[in-house]
This record gives C-alpha cells, sequence and structure tokens, in this order.
C-alpha cells in the first residue's frame, strides 16, 4: 500500500471521527427522567397562602351558590358554574309561578342529578393534608382554614340535603385501591342527622374562624347565616313534611322526613345562630329614597346588609353573567341592551304580592290611562315594589318600558269579557318594526312589548321586566350585552337571616321577635309597620317571598313549607297587559293569562329528587331511593 | 413565416437512426417497442414493426436510445457513428428495479415483504390543490379520507388509514415530524404508506400506519443544472352553497308556520304573523328583500400557486433547490378570507471523499392566514338564517348598516373592516446535517450520523373590533347607532405567540452483501434519540383607538399568560435493527425492532417498549417448476407475502401516571382560567387530577397482513390483494364496578378495552401502448371496519338495550335510528293511522312524515331504534386513475369515491324556519293549503302536496332517521388534466427544454343522491359532537379550474 494512500485513509477515517463525534456530543444521551412542566405537586401547592387560594378558589368556585348562573334543571348534568351559560332566563322561579319563563310545566321537579361528592373529597382532603404542612403557615392560620373547610363542607351537604333529604355523610378521604368498592358502597344517612351535621359543621366552622374575610370569601358569621338557613329549612321539613308526605321505604327508614317533635329544636337553632350577627350586620339603608335605597342594595359592594358575595371577574368573557342582557328587552335592535334577550317575565301573581293593581272600573270596563306610566306614578305603590318588577312606561338607559300587547283600533265592553272572547279584535304584530297602519311613528306592540305567541318570545309575556339586579347605573347600552354583567351575587344577606329568624320565632311562637324582624324589613322597604295581631305564618312568608323574589328562595320555600302540590295544581299565572285604544288615544291594562300558555303542576315525590340512577347502579347500598321513584 | 423556416431548421440538425430489436432468449423480433430519445417533452419516439425494425430521426447531439416495451426491461443504447443500433431485450417488468423507501431505508420493490405503497412526484402533483393530503385521495389503498372542508389555511381533513382510527404518523426525510399538509408538492419525490407491521419500526407511534415523505435531491448530471418552473392558476367555485328564500315567501311561510302552532289553539288557527297588509309592499315591490347571502359571499375565487427549483449536480456536488408560493382567496365577498404561504427547501449532497458523503437538508415555510374576527361557521349561519325583510341598510341607506338579531349583520361581520381580523401566522424551519462513511475493510458496511433541528412559530392575532350598526327610527328620521361587538364596550387586540423547538439525532451502521452469489444478507441497527419541547404566550389589552398592535391598547385590565395545554416536552430514545434476507431473491425474510422509550411514561423499565415485526415473502415465479407451469408470458411475478408486527400508539397515554394539580385548571372548553374572586382579584385554581394509575401504558396494536402481488400478460396486467387485520389491546378505560360516586374520584385509566380493524384492498393496473397512445389505468377498492373487541362496560338493564347500548364485541360508529315510513297524504290516512307518532298524532297533518313502528308496540320512540347506517369515515373507498398519453398530449382522469358513508343535514339545510329566522328556498316545495288562510286542522281544508312537510313540523323526528340519515355515497372526478407538451424543436430556439401546458379541474363532477349539500361536507353526528359540523356550517368545499405550464431551462 502506497504511503500516500494510506495517509489519506488515514485522513478520512479522522474526518469522519470527528464528525460523529460532533454528532454525538451535540445529542449526549437523551434523559427521559423528565416530568410534565404543566402539573402542580402537594409540596407546591401546600407551600404558602398563594397555594392555599388557589386550591380553596378551585372549591369556592364549585361551591353549589345559586347565583346567576345556576340552572334548576341543570344542562349537561351540570346546574352550578356551568361553564358559558348565559341563559338566565333558566330561572328557578320561571319553573314555579314566581315568574314564567322558559320551563313548561314542572321540568326542575327531578333535579339534575347533583352528586357533588368530588368537591367534598377536596375539601376533606384539605383538612387532612393541611395539617402536614402546619409549618408553612404562621399564627393561627392552620386553625382559621380548618374551619373554612367545614364552612364549604356544610355548603355542600346542605345543598344535597334539601334535594334528597338523607345521603351518605363522608367525612374523610376515601381511597381506592386502599378501600375496596365493597367497603366504599355506603349507606345512606338518615335526614335528621344530615341536618345535625350539618349544623355541627357550620358550628366547628364558627368557632375557628376569624370575625372578618376578604369580599367573597367566609368568616364565622357567614357560618353562623348559613345554620340560620339550614336549619329554618331542617325545622320546617320536620313540621310541614310530617303532615305532607309521600309514603315509602325511604321515609320508614328516616333516610327523608324528620319527625314533627324535632322542629322546634330546629327552629330554635336557626334563631340562635340568626342572633349571633346581631351588631354585625344591618340593613342596606345608605339613601333616603327608599325606592333607589332598595334598587342600590344589590348593586352596592360596600352594603352592610351583604354576608357572602360572589364576585365576578370583569377581565374575562367567559367569567362574567348575563343577567343584565337576559332580563331587559333587547328587542332584536339593540333596545336596552346591546345583545342578548329575555325570556322570563314576573307574573302578576307575584307583583300583587304586593298589593292588587285596580285597573279595572267598578262597571267591570277597563280604566283608561293617559300613559303607561299612570298605572304606578302616584299611586302609593310599595317602593320595594317598584325597585323589584320592571312596569310598563318606566325607564332603563334612557328607554322607555314601550309595552303593548297590540292595538285596539276602538274597544267597547267589560274587561272580562274581552278576555273571555276566543276572537279578539286588537292587531299584533310579529316583530318591532311593524307600524300600526297610517301611523309610521307608533309601533304596534311598542319597543319592549309583546309579540303573538308563536313568534320569538324575547319580550315580556306578563307585561313585567324584572328590576332587581338591575345594573341601572350602566347607561351605556353598548356596554350591556351577553358576558358584560359584573354584579356580585349576594348569596347571603342579613335581610334573609332576619326573615329566617321571624320565620323560625313564628313557627315557636316567639311573635314579639319576629315581629321586630319583619318592621325592620318593612321600614326598609317603605311598607307601613305591622303588628302583633298581624303576626302569622302566613304574613311572614309574603313577607320573605316579597323581600327575596327572584333571589331563587321562592322553588325551596314553597317546598319546604309543602306548599307546592297545593300552588301549582294545573296552575296557571297571569299577565297584565297593555292595550292602546286608537281611537280613543289612551291605555288600557287586562288582566290575562300570560302568553307562554303554561300550565304548571307539581308532583308530590318532587319534595324529594330522586337519588342519581347512575350512583344507585353503582352502590346498591343506596335504595331505598326517595319515595315514588 | 415560421412554417418555413422551422423545417430547414430541423433538416439542417437532424440524423435517422435504424435498427432491429429482438428478444434475447430467443431472438424472435419484438414488434411494437418504443424507441426515444431524450426525456420528458423533448423525446422523440417510434415504435417497431412486425419484424422489429424502426426508423428514428433525432437532432445530431443526441447521444443514446432508450428501448421501453412492456413486460421487458428498458434497455438504453449509446448510438454509434453509423447510425445503426440493434439491440436484445429481456423479460422483467419495468417496475422490477423499482426502489421503495420504507421506515429508516430502502428496498427494491420486488423483495419488499410489507404493505407499502408508494406515490412519485408525477402522481401526486396531477391533482391540485393546496394541501398534499388531499392530492392522496383515491391513489392509495386502504386510505380513507374525507376533506370536510376548503377552508383557506384550515388544512382539515378526517383521514386513517384501515380504520385504525387515528391519523398515521407522518415522517418527511426522517423526522417524525407531521407537516406533510404545508408542503409543496414539487419538492415531493415520492410518498410511502406503511399499513402493516412494516411501520413497526416507528414502535409507540405505529400503529396507525405511517406516512414517510421523501423529497427531491440532486443528482449527478454532469455539472449541469435544469431550471424548472411551474405556475398554477386556479380559480374556485364553492359546492353545496345554498339559496335563501325571498322576502314574500318568507312571510307566507311563517304564517303556515304560525297556523300550525299548537301550543295556542289549534281548534281555531293562530293569527297569521304577516297580514296581507304587512305582505302587500313586498308583493307589490314598494320594499325589496335583501339578498343576504348574495351580499356576503363570493360564487368564484381565485388560487395560484407558483414553484421555482433548480436540480442537478457533479459527481461531488447535488442540489436541488426549490422556492413555491401559494395563495388561496376565501368565499367571503369582503375578499377578507384568505391564505398565503412561501415554502423554500434545500438540498444539498457532497462527497467529501470516496468513502464519506455529507447531506444538507434545510426546508422551511412561511404562512399566513386572514379572516374577519367572527368565526367562520357563524357567518354561514347569519348569512343563510337572516330574514329576507330585515334590511342590510338601515332605511335602505348605505352609509348605516342595519341592526340585526345577535347584531350579525352578514355584511358586516364578513367585514374585517367593521370587526375586526384573525391573523394566524406560521414559521418553520427544518435542518439537518447527515454524514455518510463507507467503513474500509468491511465490504457494505457503512455508519452513518445524522442530527437534525427544527423550529417553528405560531404567531397570531385577534382584533375585536368595535364598530357601529343603525337602527332608523321613523318618527324622528334619526339613525341611532350602537357601538356593538366589544367586550364591556371596549374592543379587544389578543397576541399569542407559540414556538416548539426540537432536535433529533441517529447513528448507524448498516451492512450488505451477497453472500455465494445467492444469498443476499442486508442488515442495519441504529440509535435515535429526540427531544421537543413547546412553548407559548399570549397578551391581551382592551383597544380603544383603531390600533391592531398592543402598543395601542390601554394598560389597565391588560392580561397575559400562557396556555396550559400548549407547555409541553418530550424526549425519547430508541434502537432500531433489521435484517433482510433473501435467497436469489426467491425466498424472502425480514425481521425488525424497535425499542423505544419515552418520557410521557413513570420512568424507569416501563417506560421502555419492545416492537418486533416479522415478515416472509415467496416469490413464486422465480420457481422453475413455475416456470414450467406458467408461461412467463402470462404470468412474469407472482408473490406470496405475509407479515406480522407489533406496534404502539401513546395518543391518550401520554403522562396519565402523574397525580398532582393542574394549574392554572382551564376551561376545556375555552381554555380560559377557571379560579374564583377573592377580595375583588381573580385567583386562578389548582385542580386535583384524581387519582392515577402508575401502571398506565400505550395501547398495543398486533398487526396481520398477507398479501399477493402478481405481474401478467407481460406486464399488462399489474395486481395486489391484501387482507389485514390489527388487534390492539390495552386502550384506556375505567375498570368495571365504578367506584361509588360517595368516593369522589373516578378509577383511574386503566389499559383495559381492546379492538380490532380488519379489511381488505385490492388494486389492479393495466398499462398498454397501442402505436402512439400510452395507457394507463390503475383501479383500487378497499373495505374495513373497526370492531370493539371488548369494552368495559356494566350489563344493560333488558335485552333491548344490552343489545342497543352495548359494546363489547360490536362494529363501532354504528348509527341507531328508525326506519322512515312515508308521508301522510289525507286527513283519513292520519286518522286511521294505528300508531302514535308522538303526542297522539292531533298535530299531524297532510305532508307530515311518518316513522316505521320497527318493534310494533303502537308508538314511535327510542325503542324502535336500530342500526341504520354508520357515521364519520366511509367503509368502503375506491379510486380510479387513467391516465392517456398521445404524442405530445396527456390526459389523466382520477375518480374517487366512497360508499358505506351517510350523512345528517343540520339547522339551515335541514329544517325551514329554525329558531324562528329564514329558511332556504329548496323548502319551498313543501305542503301548503290551498288557500293561505285555510285552517290546518279542518279535515276540509284541501293541500297542495310537496316534497318537504307543511311549515311548522318538527324536524327533530327525523333526526336519526332513514328519512334523516341519508346515503352519501359518492363518486367524484376527483382530478381531471389534459396537458400539452409543446415540441422541443419550438421550445430550444428560445432555450427552453421542456414546456408542458395543462388545463385542469379539481372536483368536476359529483355523483351522489344527496341534494345541495356536498358529501364530503360534514352534517350533524348522532352523538351530537357540534364541532364536527359546526351545525352544517362549515365552511363548504371547492371545484377548481386550472391552467397552468411546466417549464425547463
Amino acid at each position: 500500500m502506497f504511503p500516500s494512500k494510506l495517509m489519506n485513509m488515514r485522513h478520512m477515517n479522522k474526518i469522519f471521527s470527528i464528525a460523529i463525534t460532533g454528532l454525538v456530543f451535540l445529542t449526549s444521551c437523551q434523559k427521559l427522567d423528565i416530568k410534565p412542566p404543566n402539573v402542580l405537586s402537594d409540596d407546591q401547592v401546600f407551600a404558602n397562602q398563594a397555594g392555599i387560594d388557589a386550591y380553596l378558589a378551585q372549591v369556592y368556585r364549585k361551591l353549589p351558590v345559586e347565583d346567576f348562573t345556576y340552572r334548576p334543571a341543570g344542562r349537561d348534568g351540570q346546574g352550578f358554574n356551568i361553564h358559558h351559560e348565559w341563559e338566565h332566563f333558566y330561572h328557578a322561579g320561571g319553573a314555579c309561578g314566581e315568574m314564567v319563563g322558559p320551563y313548561g310545566g314542572m321540568d326542575i321537579g327531578g333535579g339534575f342529578g347533583y352528586w357533588p361528592y368530588a368537591d367534598i373529597r377536596d375539601v376533606n382532603y384539605f383538612m387532612e393534608t393541611l395539617p402536614k404542612y402546619a409549618k408553612n403557615f404562621a399564627g393561627n392560620a392552620v386553625n382559621e382554614l380548618i374551619g373554612e373547610a367545614h364552612f364549604l363542607r356544610a355548603y355542600y351537604y346542605f345543598a344535597l340535603a334539601k334535594r334528597y333529604g338523607g345521603i351518605p355523610i363522608i367525612k374523610n378521604v376515601q381511597n381506592y385501591p386502599q378501600q375496596t368498592i365493597e367497603e366504599l358502597r355506603v349507606p345512606r344517612d338518615k335526614e335528621e342527622d344530615l341536618w345535625n351535621f350539618i349544623g355541627e359543621d357550620l358550628d366547628s366552622a364558627y368557632n375557628a374562624m376569624p370575625e372578618t374575610s376578604v369580599s367573597g370569601r367566609a368568616n364565622k358569621y357567614v357560618a353562623a347565616a348559613l345554620k340560620s338557613r339550614a336549619m329554618v329549612y331542617a325545622g320546617s321539613i320536620a313540621k310541614y313534611g310530617s303532615v305532607n308526605f309521600v309514603d315509602g321505604d325511604a321515609r320508614a327508614q328516616g333516610f327523608v322526613g324528620i319527625t314533627a317533635d324535632k322542629a322546634a329544636g330546629f327552629y330554635q337553632k336557626a334563631i340562635d345562630a340568626a342572633k349571633l350577627l346581631d351588631g354585625h350586620y344591618t340593613l342596606y339603608r345608605k339613601n333616603a329614597n327608599k325606592l333607589t335605597n332598595y334598587t342600590d342594595l344589590f348593586l352596592d359592594v360596600t352594603s352592610p346588609e351583604n354576608i357572602l358575595t360572589r364576585d365576578y371577574y370583569a377581565g374575562e368573557p367567559e367569567r362574567m353573567h348575563s343577567w343584565d342582557a337576559t332580563m331587559s328587552p333587547n328587542s332584536g335592535m339593540n333596545y336596552m341592551t346591546g345583545d342578548g334577550l329575555s325570556r322570563c317575565y314576573p307574573t302578576l301573581e307575584t307583583v300583587e304580592r304586593f298589593g292588587t293593581l285596580d285597573v279595572t272600573n267598578p262597571d267591570g270596563t277597563p280604566r283608561r290611562y293617559n300613559s303607561l306610566a299612570d298605572l304606578w306614578q302616584g299611586q302609593g305603590l310599595e317602593p320595594r315594589m317598584l325597585a323589584t318588577v320592571y312596569f310598563p312606561g318606566e325607564t332603563l338607559r334612557g328607554k322607555l318600558f314601550d309595552i303593548r300587547r297590540g292595538i285596539y283600533p276602538t274597544f267597547s265592553g267589560t274587561a272580562a269579557a274581552e278576555v273571555a272572547k276566543t276572537t279578539r279584535t286588537f292587531l299584533p304584530s310579529g316583530d318591532h318594526s311593524t307600524t300600526y297602519p297610517g301611523d309610521a311613528s307608533l309601533v304596534i306592540i311598542g319597543n319592549a312589548g309583546m309579540y303573538p305567541s308563536s313568534g320569538s318570545d324575547d319580550n315580556t309575556r306578563t307585561g313585567f321586566y324584572v328590576r332587581k339586579y338591575i345594573n341601572y347605573k350602566e347607561t351605556d347600552i353598548k356596554k350591556i350585552g351577553l358576558f358584560s354583567s359584573t354584579t356580585h351575587w349576594i348569596e347571603l344577606r342579613y335581610a334573609e337571616v332576619l326573615l329566617n329568624r321571624a320565620e323560625a320565632d313564628i313557627e315557636t311562637n316567639q311573635l314579639d321577635d319576629a315581629l321586630l324582624c319583619l318592621n325592620d324589613i318593612r321600614d326598609r322597604a317603605g311598607a307601613p309597620a305591622l303588628t302583633l295581631a298581624d303576626m302569622t305564618p302566613d304574613v311572614v312568608r309574603n313577607e320573605r317571598c316579597k323581600e327575596l323574589a327572584f333571589e331563587n328562595h321562592y322553588w325551596w320555600d314553597i317546598k319546604r313549607w309543602r306548599i307546592a302540590d297545593v300552588l301549582l295544581n294545573n296552575a296557571r299565572f297571569k299577565a297584565l297587559m297593555p292595550y292602546f285604544i286608537y281611537d280613543e288615544k289612551k291605555y288600557i291594562f287586562l288582566k290575562e293569562p300570560e302568553s307562554f300558555q303554561r300550565n304548571y303542576n307539581f308532583d308530590k315525590r318532587f319534595y324529594y329528587e330522586p337519588i342519581p340512577g347512575g350512583e344507585l347502579a353503582k352502590n346498591p347500598n343506596l335504595y331505598p331511593n326517595n319515595p315514588n321513584y | 413565416m415560421l412554417l418555413f423556416i422551422l423545417p430547414i431548421w430541423a433538416a439542417a440538425q437532424q440524423r435517422t437512426i435504424r435498427g432491429r430489436v429482438l428478444d434475447a432468449k430467443d431472438n424472435s423480433p419484438l414488434a411494437g417497442v418504443t424507441v426515444a430519445s431524450g426525456t420528458g417533452t423533448g423525446r422523440v419516439a417510434a415504435t417497431t414493426n412486425d419484424k422489429g425494425e424502426f426508423t428514428l430521426s433525432v437532432s445530431t447531439d443526441v447521444r443514446e436510445l432508450t428501448f421501453s416495451y412492456v413486460g421487458y426491461k428498458d434497455v438504453v443504447e449509446k448510438i454509434t457513428g453509423k447510425g445503426l443500433v440493434n439491440v436484445t431485450m429481456n423479460i422483467g417488468g419495468k417496475d422490477m428495479g423499482e426502489v421503495i423507501v420504507v421506515g429508516y431505508g430502502t428496498q427494491k420493490k420486488v423483495t419488499l415483504t410489507g404493505s407499502v405503497v408508494q406515490l412519485k412526484n408525477s402522481e401526486i402533483v396531477v391533482t391540485k390543490n393546496e394541501n398534499v393530503v388531499n392530492m392522496l385521495t383515491g391513489k392509495v389503498p386502504g386510505l380513507r379520507m374525507v376533506q370536510r372542508t376548503a377552508e383557506p389555511g384550515a388544512y382539515e381533513n378526517s383521514f386513517d388509514l384501515r380504520s385504525f382510527g387515528g391519523a398515521p404518523l407522518v415522517v418527511i426525510d426522517g423526522i417524525p415530524r407531521g407537516g406533510i399538509e404545508r408542503m409543496d408538492p414539487n419538492e415531493i419525490e415520492s410518498i410511502s404508506v406503511l399499513k402493516d407491521g412494516s411501520a413497526a419500526v416507528y414502535g409507540v407511534r405505529g400503529s396507525n400506519g405511517v406516512i414517510l415523505v421523501t423529497t427531491k435531491k440532486g443528482s449527478n448530471r454532469n455539472g449541469k443544472f435544469d431550471f424548472n418552473y411551474s405556475v398554477n392558476q386556479g380559480f374556485q367555485q364553492f359546492l353545496g352553497m345554498p339559496k335563501g328564500v325571498g322576502a314574500v315567501d318568507y312571510m307566507m311561510l311563517t304564517n303556515e308556520k304560525v297556523k300550525r302552532d299548537f301550543a295556542g289553539n289549534f281548534i281555531s288557527n293562530a293569527p297569521p304573523a304577516y297580514t296581507y297588509e304587512n305582505i302587500k309592499p313586498w308583493l307589490d315591490g314598494t320594499f325589496a328583500g335583501a339578498d343576504w347571502i348574495g351580499s356576503s359571499f363570493n360564487t368564484m375565487a381565485p388560487q395560484v400557486q407558483h414553484n421555482l427549483n433548480i436540480s442537478g449536480g457533479s459527481d461531488k456536488v447535488g442540489l436541488f433547490f426549490s422556492l413555491g408560493y401559494m395563495k388561496q382567496g376565501g368565499v367571503l365577498k369582503s375578499n377578507d378570507l384568505d391564505y398565503d404561504r412561501w415554502n423554500v427547501r434545500s438540498n444539498v449532497n457532497v462527497k467529501i471523499t470516496d468513502r464519506l458523503r455529507a447531506q444538507v437538508l434545510v426546508a422551511g415555510y412561511l404562512d399566513q392566514k386572514n379572516q374577519p374576527f367572527q368565526d367562520l361557521w357563524t357567518i354561514f349561519k347569519y348569512a343563510w338564517n337572516q330574514i329576507p325583510i330585515n334590511q342590510i341598510y338601515a332605511n335602505n341607506n348605505h352609509d348605516y348598516l342595519n341592526v340585526m338579531p345577535d347584531n350579525a349583520n352578514p355584511v358586516a361581520i364578513t367585514d374585517a373592516s367593521k370587526v375586526g381580523f384573525k391573523k394566524a401566522t406560521g414559521k418553520n424551519l427544518q435542518s439537518q446535517l447527515s454524514l455518510e462513511y463507507d467503513i474500509p475493510g468491511v465490504k457494505g458496511l457503512k455508519a452513518k450520523g445524522m442530527f437534525n433541528y427544527g423550529y417553528n412559530v405560531n404567531d397570531n392575532t385577534a382584533y375585536r373590533k368595535l364598530y357601529n350598526l343603525y337602527a332608523y327610527d321613523p318618527a324622528t328620521d334619526v339613525y341611532n347607532p350602537s357601538l356593538v361587538n366589544g367586550v364591556n364596550g371596549k374592543g379587544t387586540l389578543n397576541r399569542t405567540y407559540g414556538t416548539n423547538t426540537s432536535t433529533l439525532s441517529q447513528l448507524s451502521l448498516s451492512y450488505a452483501n451477497t453472500f455465494f452469489k445467492d444469498h443476499n444478507v442486508s442488515a442495519l441497527v441504529l440509535y435515535e434519540q429526540s427531544h421537543s419541547k413547546d412553548d407559548n404566550i399570549f397578551a391581551q389589552r382592551y383597544v380603544l383607538l383603531p390600533v391592531d398592535y398592543l402598543f395601542g391598547g390601554e394598560s389597565t385590565d391588560q392580561q397575559g399568560g400562557t396556555n396550559l395545554n400548549g407547555v409541553n416536552e418530550i424526549a425519547t430514545r430508541a434502537i432500531i435493527g433489521r435484517v433482510n434476507y433473501d435467497y436469489k431473491g426467491k425466498y424472502l425474510a425480514e425481521f425488525s425492532f424497535r425499542r423505544d422509550g419515552s418520557n410521557k411514561f413513570k420512568p424507569g423499565p416501563s417506560q421502555w417498549g419492545f416492537f418486533p415485526a416479522y415478515s416472509v415473502g415467496w416469490r413464486a415465479s422465480e420457481e422453475t417448476f413455475f416456470k414450467n407451469l406458467v408461461s412467463p408470458n402470462l404470468v412474469s411475478n407472482l408473490k406470496l407475502r405475509a407479515s406480522y408486527g407489533i406496534m404502539g400508539d401513546d395518543g391518550n397515554t401520554a403522562f396519565q401516571y402523574i397525580p398532582g394539580y393542574s394549574y392554572p385548571s382551564v376551561d376545556p372548553a375555552d381554555n380560559k382560567p377557571l379560579g374564583y374572586m377573592f377580595n375583588g382579584q381573580f385567583v386562578n385554581g389548582a385542580i386535583s387530577r384524581g387519582l392515577v394509575n402508575d401502571d398506565l401504558t400505550w395501547y398495543t396494536a398486533y398487526m396481520t397482513n398477507i398479501g399477493v402481488d402478481f405481474t401478467a400478460f407481460k406486464g399488462k396486467i399489474d395486481g395486489t390483494i391484501e387482507v389485514f387485520r390489527r388487534d390492539r389491546k390495552g386502550i384506556l378505560a375505567h375498570r368495571l364496578g365504578d367506584l361509588p360516586g360517595t368516593a369522589g374520584v373516578t378509577l383511574p385509566f386503566e389499559n383495559l378495552n381492546q379492538d380490532r380493524s380488519e379489511g381488505w384492498e385490492l388494486s389492479l393496473t393495466h398499462k398498454n401502448r397501442i402505436g402512439d397512445l400510452g395507457i394507463s389505468v390503475t383501479g383500487n377498492l378497499s373495505y374495513s371496519r373497526l370492531i370493539n373487541r371488548f369494552v368495559t362496560e356494566n350489563p344493560q338493564g333488558n335485552a333491548y338495550q344490552q343489545w342497543r347500548n352495548g359494546q363489547s364485541g360490536r362494529y363501532t360508529n354504528i348509527w341507531w335510528g328508525v326506519d322512515y315510513g312515508g308521508q301522510f297524504t289525507s286527513y283519513d290516512q292520519i286518522y286511521n293511522y294505528g300508531t302514535n307518532t308522538g303526542g297522539g298524532n292531533n298535530a299531524v297533518l297532510p305532508g307530515d312524515y311518518y316513522m316505521q313502528d320497527w318493534n310494533h308496540d303502537g308508538v314511535i320512540n327510542g325503542d324502535d331504534y336500530h342500526p341504520i347506517a354508520t357515521y364519520d369515515l366511509p367503509l368502503m373507498n375506491f379510486g380510479l386513475n387513467i391516465n392517456l398519453a398521445y404524442k405530445g398530449f396527456d390526459l389523466t382522469a382520477l375518480f374517487a369515491g366512497a360508499t358505506g358513508f351517510w350523512t345528517e343535514y343540520a339547522e339551515q339545510y335541514g329544517e325551514p324556519l329554525m329558531y324562528g329566522r329564514s329558511a332556504l328556498s329548496k323548502f319551498l316545495d313543501s305542503w301548503h293549503t290551498v288557500n293561505p288562510d285555510d285552517n290546518v286542522y279542518d279535515p276540509n281544508t284541501q293541500w297542495v302536496s310537496g316534497k318537504y312537510p307543511s311549515m311548522g313540523y318538527n324536524y327533530g323526528q327525523i333526526n336519526n332517521s332513514t328519512k334523516g340519515v341519508l346515503d352519501a355515497t359518492y363518486v367524484r372526478l376527483k382530478t381531471l388534466e389534459l396537458g400539452y407538451s409543446l415540441p422541443r424543436v419550438l421550445l430550444s430556439k428560445v432555450g427552453v427544454k421542456n414546456c408542458r401546458v395543462y388545463v385542469n379541474s379539481y372536483n368536476l363532477f359529483t355523483i351522489t343522491g344527496l341534494e345541495g349539500v356536498d358529501p364530503e361536507h360534514p352534517g350533524q353526528l348522532p352523538n351530537g359532537d357540534f364541532n364536527f359540523g359546526l351545525g352544517g356550517y362549515k365552511y363548504p368545499l371547492n371545484r377548481t379550474f386550472n391552467v397552468g405550464a411546466n417549464v425547463s431551462f
């Protein structure tokens, strides 16, 4: 072999060796022990307050607060905190005659299978894990946080108890496969035991938690307020559920129902818990004008009446709500809102809880009004009534609640006779662009008015719109749209605590205390004071229905009072329909069936929801199911 | 003038070659042999006569002739000085020497034992489309393909191989990073599809098959370079674009619907929504209805592609350089929807020494998609359902766009200058260096090293702009503006920026040698490792000024962050080995394996898997006894082959073993953080991942394939038949006996379920030459289905429910529904109809559809459901590719189709006046009363019949019925191309080597039973996944007409 060739060979080997070494160097052996960068561990989460906040943010988010986004019949198996829910007209009040809306009959009676044990597990896990990291926290923080966890757990169980009665009480983290499936198939607890457990958890919370908290988060008085609510529920279930019930195995074994003799004890706990708030919270009275004051009560974040609020995040459209856009008329033309549409309206029955609206002359003919506003202006109506619903002829964002069912070219006869007719002579319209023949300035149904029964239903069907929680201070229509509202939801307010207390008082014959509470509320409402002689359960209940209207209490109240099956027995609800009489240039108002023509019934078994079917299949020990399911 | 000069010029340059062609075996003359000089469009050719003789006139600079004959090996012969060329030819198909790209190497087609299909560049580019994936349709047996949309820049296809259920792994020049859809087709040399155990060398990612793309490389052309330029100008039409009804029709239809409203009072009809006074001004022309569709959409949009490439080289250096540009316009009249893309590729081969070779491959693309801010599907929705009595402009004054329900005025929402825009840009760079070295001392031993670096950037901007819509108040003659589209009355500008950086390196030793003349052995051992990292960042500001950059936004309430799902780190290591053996090319055997590890599974031994594959082949046609039995003139090639391979699928299993928390927890629906407001501040939540399974691993696939390849009639017929089965085990599921809900956790995923895909494929090619006419026809047909062999499930309550809902041992994607009965034609028929169609038939009218009572229980309900169809990809796909060449002309027609394929119309396609909005004009052919004010519930009412039921019929009833679920079987002319290569004599004067011009069409026509929609355009699915078809509002498919040219210098 020639030397030069040898050289060349060596030279080549060298080049290749250098190149290969270079490649290997570039790519030195790849490690495979790489965790995904987007998963945190307990060490990181329980390291400091920020981690705790992140943990609890998830628990609070899932809390069964029946706020604007709550949908009582559920949607895709969820009822709380539904992703991107804007259709707030799926309101519990719209299914039971407080309002009428998209629900046909009693769609919500069976619930949506709420079963939040994953969230309860998160709370239990928090209670068990936090002490392991106690060294990361100063002072009494761990104890206070455990107290907060008790409150949160009670909240979940309260939402379960009012739906199902007795369900399994899980106080510790369950694990699989450390525990067998057989072990994990726990039986139901008795309803009475569950309510007592809720009371005890709230007592633990009250004892451990601090006096104050930041907005959105619980303190000891929040726990007490919830206790007053829960215990008055338990008391009424014991008292009225012993009278009006559906019998069955679950009842015989105590899984639903509480014996009547326990009622007084629960009521007293409600009173005791409510009184704990004395001196710490007061009714909102910032404005001397009773109407404005009552309206602002729901908008003012600094209200001393707010006990627990759920706040909304202004940064992300997906995290805001749409109450303003779905409770006021858009009319397809950005009338009072920039977009959205309404579909749930207060019934005449709800409005007349505050007092009868007299729209008929003694001879039975409809009273003539020069304008829509004459219906309510200067009529001495209760300020709280006007602050709760929008009447025809009021204004919002510079726009008139311009509502007509239609226009009569001419009108004669009595209101009753007119309503009874099968063929009526008024002109309806299918849209907001059709004007009265020969009068281009007169839209037949008004800009906030009613479509015929078959058209789109995004305008009132009762003559009224909801006013509570409507942010009238935002006057810019373009800023009112879907997912643009950040008005906080007041989950617990002092007025409710007073009403819980008054109800427990009246049921335990403590009339003085009941009167005290009611008159405090009525004074703020602008209603005349009551006397001891007025103090009956019905009066207290009616006050509650008025004060807490549209706040998702009515449905639960008529259930726990066991009157839903009586109130909703082929019930149809009424509207107050405004009409314009063209030849007289006057308005009349007719009380007639609301134009959804919905028929409401309540099956008595709905006093309890059925245990979710899938859970019964996975855990036969949950039988017996609630009666008649 | 030209006519005179050309012959003189030609004569001066030409000379005549004569000769004779004989069969090498028996010296018999061969008739019909093609004798040609040059390649491509410069080709001059003649055929031999019965005596095997030919005469050919060629230019004086031609040095050699090529002889080709079907069934014989090509011969290239130098031209001798005398101009006499005699040759002999041997039997043996032209394809016999064809080399097929397989995983980590190449193999001769003749000795291939796996199921691999390879397409050449020319077969790919004949289909003119923006997306290379659509160029595969109909060409690969076993490839199930649905295009879904022609939206510019969307690249959205549903496809898989052999019912495997997931997209195959795409490997470009050895790098498994996908991206085939954004390639310029002109830079592709070939595409190989691995459908069986041959994909097992891709281990845990191979179970859905593999698509290998090889790009063009420069070759030795004695230092010469070809400059190739091609241009394609296309015009798109849009398929399945419906028409809407006019104003009067809308009002009449609405009145018909109102009349029928049962909720009111069915004894007397509800009053009409539009009285005659309402309708009259539209009828007499006082008012004119709005043409929402016509004012929103184009009927034609342009599309253009250019490519310039340089190819060539010397014995030291080879170069391929390609630069491509593509631009596609959209359907929007505003022209605010479009897409463009630049592709560049530079492939250089260098021979450093006799033993050492280097290769540098660099490729990249830049692309950009522009669209209005509004989601495209909602644009179709609002344009199709907008009520024609609403006006585009308030009071018809063109300065004022009218307010519409949902603020969705189609003329506004298609206009980026109103609603703002979304802009998506991508930048991608792939680069790799490899060195190959022939190791001295051992013949056939080579070492190779490769390093690849890839970088990808996605940079997107979404500008939500405020604009005014106006409501005209006739009373005051004022146009009331309302500012819409804002969040809190403000516009937003959102910018997202995501990057991927990845490396991949390989070291390998390969060996190939022949022992004792007949024993051919080749072997490969290769080490590969890769690392890939994704990261992203976004920022958003409210914008008040009309500035579409972040700096123009407000600093208050600004947001920024990272999308959790876009943060990833993946690392892999693998050892790959393969041994091939054949004896005389007759008995073939292959063994391969991959030991594959990744960080997607629990660190330690369980993150490693071993994936072997075995295959054998027997070329019966090489056996003497076979040759004695069957003449090689009849069957020249017969190969039987079988393969078995084990593969994995790590798609849904990655990182499922890790407990802990996702933080920030994000809503899967919108990727926005979930959390809570504490003290007026939003706090991100940490969400627990629940119980995990440490032992979770990939799905394992066991793939078996048996195939027969044959060549008959001297190569005139080529065929392949294959049957296959893939069994998958360890598909994720939650174990039966679910934990009670009170435990608060669900069982973690375990590798429990099993499924099986099986089917067959058939492919036949006929090639022939009749005089100057070259013919090639290839047909393929394939069928496959996926079966759930075992699914962890609870027993059902009764036998019917078990049959209906049980999944074990059942085909997937069964569409359950009821059988359509017919249309009621009279009141009597309704009254005497024994079956309750729902609501006691009180609301049923003549013209309504009725369903069959399948279980004869007197009522139509869910218990009547039985299998009526299947959904998702077709069960059977076919393709027919016809190529004709005559002198300078060539014609290609590619038919593609599918059967075992069903669809269901959604929303506007399926129902008139939905949501109280407008209707498509097809619904005018519906039942209606003779007089518009007739009572529909009066049995004396006379009707005019039509195709559709009267307005107000509940179309929900035909969902999941054989009326609603329609057979979408189709055959379409996917590609038609007619080309003409200009005579070389003409071209060389202007310095052009080759020039071919063509006209082409994509989706020229479709034969299908569907009306008004394209069969590939998705409708709705029985399980209600809205995103599948977006309510039928997905951007349409297109038909394109193209003219173009390819020029070489």
